[in-house]
């Protein structure tokens, strides 16, 4: 799943490890998202929409 | 390679699972000790009374169960994609096991080999288990 992350992260001058304890999950799970390597739970995808103030679907993208 | 070092050495783990993994290791050794002690009593007739049996029994039951309920509080103390990692691993030593286990089966009963113990499943499994998430880890990291 593509999605948005990694430039949102930079657009609020946040740093993996910021990202990971606003979201309480580990620096390496933000590594994998940004990376599409792993996609998010339902309750962690509104989380990071709820951070960053969007719609989920604002922020990822389901890749064919 | 280097997310294969760092797969292997746990590298970026959080402090609270780093700790909750040191409890757990702690009591799965306790048990594999306790199990390694009660076969070598039992080898030696060391619980013959009825009382040391059950004594012994018990207590290795017990460091078990502490193991399992350590295992548990790891287990949900992790952030999703770690958790991933480790019932991804967990599959992963189940299929191991079986296979090796039914291929072992298969030399036994062809007579190639005399017998297939229970140590053998604990072997595959932790091999298994260990070789999962060294993989998983090194996929998503």
């Amino acid at each position: 799943m593509k999605n948005k992350l990694k430039d949102l992260r930079a657009l609020q001058g946040m740093t993996q490890a910021d990202l990971a304890t606003a979201l309480d999950v580990s620096r390496q799970t933000i590594n994998a998202l940004e990376n599409g390597r792993f996609d998010p739970s339902l309750p962690l995808a509104f989380k990071i929409g709820r951070l960053f103030k969007m719609p989920v679907e604002a922020i990822f993208e389901d890749a064919p | 390679m280097r997310n294969l070092w760092d797969a292997i050495l746990v590298k970026g783990l959080p402090k609270k699972d780093l700790k909750n993994a040191s409890i757990f290791n702690f009591w799965a050794l306790s048990w594999a000790v306790s199990l390694c002690a009660s076969l070598l009593a039992s080898t030696y007739g060391l619980l013959t009374p009825n009382w040391v049996f059950f004594a012994v029994l018990i207590a290795h039951m017990t460091i078990g169960i502490f193991m399992i309920l350590a295992f548990k509080r790891f287990l949900s103390a992790l952030d999703e994609m770690e958790r991933k990692v480790q019932f991804d691993a967990m599959a992963f030593s189940v299929g191991v096991t079986m296979l090796i286990y039914s291929s072992l089966s298969v030399l036994k009963f062809s007579g190639r080999i005399e017998d297939v113990t229970s140590e053998v499943l604990i072997f595959s499994l932790s091999l298994g288990y260990a070789a999962g998430l060294i993989i998983g880890r090194a996929r998503l990291r």
